[in-house]
């Protein structure tokens, strides 16, 4: 067999597995930046509560595994002599489904989770609201997470 | 995104502002000064606090006025060093908000002008936080037309822009009622320094809320609501002042030149504006405020202006004092976020705050009162940052 004959098909499927990586890292680095800054106001004025509030970073840091998990899976269908156009859409399907699902979650998270934060140094029982509405926001990526995983196969 | 590009820009002012955030005096710190004997005391204890560079020069015994003088001359030395270090937008909106000190310094001219008090002109001390180039040469204005006065003088100080659009806003009412150029002169000359602080309070405010609007999302979202609280607590101050002023509280002037005086902007406006124009009395202003929960809570103790008793009962708070306690609370949680102009405007009010608190209790100091006296206990609410502690 010649060398290259899969390369525009392997472009897509590569893009796949970059878009689901490079994506829901942004997601998770928004997440984690945003809340981080909440905790940071907050626990100047609330320092027991620190640790109650590092949820939201923990979630954030969950989207990013998705995006890896699905990257690593990814990696490992895209050969380079049996690999056909079919293979390479569906493969750029299933990153981006994962990466972009994980971006929009990790913000969602950002936000609720700087905003909760502080709210809750003020007012204790909004925690509970708090953690509700980022698992919400958190299954937003996992959503992503499943159609990707089934496109992948 | 003002986590990427905030602190490109406003990334020192911010950190100045959290550092100076921590030069707050302290409840500790008040309770030792309400201990103090006399004055000498208090203000050997104030030279413990930040104030120590503004106040070792003074001889002591150190009076009241004095220690209000200098802490002033250090918010506003505080102030500068801001905004000679701001990037132009943080710059543009601390100029306008030191526009408000502007203000009140050139009513108070105008208004010793108008007196030909020459004592006053002499002691004539501005706010330092008003200053601009120029100042001084409105008091050698010697003139008998106030007119004059407003047009040649005060066009060109930095506030000239709103006594402008003050003249401007006569005019055109005089046009409307087809009066005479002479006429309006007389009533622009007429009018009371009170009448035209307030006026001119109320351009500055809703031209802030127009500055606050182009800011990026959350200094916009702290500074509109910090603003419209702002302009809510003086619609509301203005009925209740005008409540036992019996000619703003005729039908007929409670639409039209009571109406002028309340701000066009916060909660209230516009879908209470109308209500609230039909308030006459404390009963009718309480219901005009019904939909919003804090304005409630404000005016729920507060005396009722046509009952001479209540209003000199000592026990009752002021709407003043009680308006600034709620205050208190918001500006404080205006320091908790990050990456926003409005711990800059919080910071003023605080620093206010903790100036009239620390000249209130230096004038208890001094006046020897009965320590049982409820005076005595008026700060405790009012300490900046006081609600973010332990309860």
């Amino acid at each position: 067999m010649t060398e290259a004959t899969v390369t525009t098909q392997a472009f897509f499927g590569f893009m796949g597995v970059s878009s689901a990586l490079v994506f829901a890292n942004l997601g998770a680095a928004y997440g984690t930046a945003k809340s981080g800054v909440g905790i940071s106001s907050m626990g100047v004025i609330k320092p027991e509560l620190i640790m109650k509030s590092i949820i939201p970073v923990v979630m954030a840091g969950v989207l990013g595994i998705y995006g890896l998990i699905v990257a690593v899976i990814l990696v490992q269908k895209i050969n380079d002599n049996d690999y056909s156009f079919y293979d390479g859409y569906k493969h750029l399907a299933s990153g981006l489904c994962c990466g972009l699902s994980s971006l929009a979650a990790g913000m969602a998270i950002g936000i609720v989770g700087d905003a909760g934060v502080r709210a809750n140094a003020q007012q204790d029982k909004i925690f509970v609201g708090m953690i509700l509405i980022l698992i919400f926001a958190e299954a937003l990526g996992l959503y992503g997470l499943i159609i990707a995983l089934i496109l992948s196969q | 995104m003002e986590l990427l590009t905030f602190n490109v820009d406003d990334g020192y002012a911010e950190a100045l502002i959290r550092g100076m955030r921590m030069s707050f005096i302290r409840k500790e710190e008040y309770d030792a000064l309400k201990d103090c004997a006399s004055l000498g005391d208090a203000k050997m204890l104030l030279e413990e606090t930040d104030y120590l560079p503004f106040l070792q020069n003074e001889p002591s015994p150190c009076q009241p006025n004095v220690i209000r003088a200098r802490m002033k001359e250090k918010l506003a030395k505080e102030f500068e060093h801001m905004k000679s270090n701001a990037a132009p937008q943080l710059f543009n909106f601390l100029e306008k908000v030191s526009h408000k000190y502007m203000i009140d310094n050139v009513v108070n001219m105008i208004e010793i002008i108008k007196n030909k008090d020459i004592n006053r002109k002499r002691q004539a001390q501005p706010d330092p936080l008003g200053y601009f180039r120029g100042i001084e040469g409105i008091l050698r204005f010697e003139s008998d037309d106030i007119a004059e006065l407003y047009q040649i003088v005060l066009i060109d100080t930095p506030v000239g822009d709103y006594f402008q659009r003050l003249l401007e806003d006569i005019i055109k009412a005089g046009a409307m009622q087809n009066r005479s150029i002479e006429d309006v002169h007389r009533q622009l000359a007429e009018i009371t320094p009170e009448v035209l602080r307030i006026s001119l309070k109320k351009m500055w405010l809703e031209d802030l809320f127009d500055l606050a609007k182009q800011l990026n999302g959350i200094s916009k979202e702290i500074l509109e609501d910090l603003i419209k609280f702002e302009a809510d607590c003086m619609t509301i101050q203005i009925i209740y002042n005008s409540i036992s002023n019996e000619e703003l509280n005729k039908p007929a002037a409670r639409e039209t030149d009571r109406k002028a005086l309340c701000p066009n902007v916060g909660y209230l406006y516009p879908e209470y504006e109308a209500q609230l124009s039909r308030a006459f009395d404390i009963t009718t202003l309480r219901a005009a405020v019904e939909s919003f929960p804090l304005y409630i809570e404000m005016l729920r103790n507060v005396a009722d202006p046509a009952n001479e008793e209540e209003m000199n009962d000592p026990s009752r708070k002021t709407l003043d004092d009680i308006m600034y306690e709620i205050g208190i609370k918001k500006y404080s949680l205006a320091f908790d976020q990050q990456f926003h102009y409005g711990c800059f405007y919080a910071y003023l009010k605080l620093k206010e705050q903790e100036i009239r608190n620390t000249v209130w209790l230096c004038e208890m100091v001094s006046m020897q009162l009965n320590r049982q006296d409820k005076a005595w206990t008026k700060y405790e609410k009012l300490i900046p940052f006081s609600c973010l502690r332990e309860p």
